[in-house]
């Protein structure tokens, strides 16, 4: 490990934990001594002992929905259900957590490492999850604020999401969210919540991001396979108008964006996809029919050896293009 | 998938419905079906579409056949022939239910 890796985790050991009272994904969390006056979704946060935690859920009763491993065999995360009280969402290292079958409360059971380290697993996974069940819907993506609208960027893992967006925002565009995307249906089209202040990005990227504009990704907390950043989200929903669907184009010599309208390439973005209940298929399937009304959908080809800061670039010009 | 079959007898007088776990949503240029008990996702064309959505509002198969053969100027032997096999299909597959009794 380099000596600045320790240094830097020395002195951002405290770092994280500044999630009371924040919202994100649509969810304010409270305490629970908090009042009822909160206003808008909200959920209980409530902190537990490991062995108070195990004298609530009863893995034995509860179903396995969830059940990912490493190469090794060792587990990564696991989500249980159990009927009536909700999911169970752990990794090893991690912490453990219990959202509420309603989504509007949290425990939570978390190792004493430094929060910004066991919040990921909480802010990619736990909050979303409670975000579905209050009746968001979120989406595998990545998404900025260009003139007041939301542009999310989607594919699958490792083809340039988190990067394109991160040099979106380097650039001076508002950041949204990384990885998870939470919408809901309005009126006149679809809106994007704010996400978490988190940002994963791969070193090699920060490094192609000038010193300066690497100030708009926020405070580095730390290395953990990726640069941890904690950029501010834009404040409110915003509606949004562009998705840009990335894809690796073995054929393509240069990034080149193609309007399309393909419903299925939305319908096939869920995140969480292991919760399938009825009112959550019918809830994506609203979202995607309403954004392919009000919205437009792009795919960008990406081809080998194509680096992020140029999708990000030629999506600039796109956007602005289209938006303006 | 079950494969489709040809429907029993003339359908002319026979309604399709819509079963409670069948939910679908009009897109730009299709419309997309979804059976909630399988969790599976079924694309319609637009005339496809359309037939789905006369069928549902409380249509005959024989009444939807000649709005849709009037609204896309196709002859109405064609038109009765492309919607047996697309209930026969939609059958199939769990997304309708026939009955001899309207609706309506």
């Amino acid at each position: 490990m380099a000596l600045a890796d320790v240094t830097l985790r020395r002195e951002n050991e405290g770092l994280g934990g500044d999630l009371w009272d924040r919202s994100a994904f649509g969810i304010t969390l409270v305490r629970p001594d908090a009042s009822d006056d909160a206003g808008g979704r909200t959920a209980t946060w409530l902190h537990v002992s490991p062995r108070k935690l195990d004298s609530i859920w009863d893995s034995g009763r509860a179903h396995r929905t969830v059940d990912m491993r490493f190469p090794d065999g060792k587990l990564f995360m696991a989500v249980e259900h159990d009927e009536l009280l909700g999911y169970m969402v752990r990794a090893p290292r991690f912490g453990r957590h219990i959202v509420a079958a309603e989504g509007r409360r949290i425990t939570s059971a978390v190792p004493r490492i430094a929060p910004w380290r066991w919040e990921r697993l909480f802010l990619a996974q736990v909050l979303p999850l409670a975000a579905v069940l209050q009746g968001l819907e979120v989406f595998h993506a990545s998404a900025v604020a260009l003139a007041d609208r939301a542009i999310a960027f989607v594919g699958t893992s490792g083809v340039g999401k988190t990067s394109t967006a991160a040099h979106l925002v380097a650039r001076g565009a508002k950041f949204v969210t990384d990885d998870v995307l939470a919408l809901e249906t309005s009126d006149d089209g679809v809106v994007a919540y704010p996400g978490a202040p988190r940002l994963a990005i791969d070193a090699a990227e920060v490094r192609r991001i000038p010193v300066q504009a690497r100030e708009q990704l926020g405070p580095l907390l730390g290395t953990f396979e990726k640069r941890q950043f904690a950029p501010t989200p834009v404040e409110g929903a915003r509606r949004l108008s562009l998705v840009y669907f990335l894809q690796r184009a073995a054929a393509s010599q240069e990034p080149r964006i193609v309007e399309v309208d393909e419903p299925r390439r939305l319908l096939g973005a869920p995140f969480i996809p292991h919760l399938r209940s009825p009112a959550r298929l019918v809830r994506h399937l609203d979202v995607c029919a309403k954004l392919a009304r009000t919205g437009r959908t792009f795919v960008v080809d990406v081809p080998p050896g194509c680096r992020a800061d140029d999708v990000a670039e030629l999506t600039l010009e796109h956007a602005g293009g289209v938006l303006l | 998938m079950a494969a489709a079959q040809s429907l029993p007898g003339p359908l002319a007088g026979t309604w399709a419905r819509i079963p409670a776990h069948v939910v679908y949503r009009a897109f730009p240029h299709e419309t997309v079906v979804l059976n909630l008990q399988t969790g599976k996702y079924h694309g319609l064309n637009p005339t496809a579409g359309r037939m789905l959505e006369l069928l549902e509002r409380g249509f005959s198969i024989g009444e939807t056949a000649e709005l849709v053969a009037g609204e896309y100027k196709r002859p109405l032997a064609d038109v009765e022939h492309d919607l047996q096999t697309f209930c026969a299909d939609l059958r199939a597959r769990g997304l309708i239910e026939l009955s001899p009794h309207g609706t309506r």
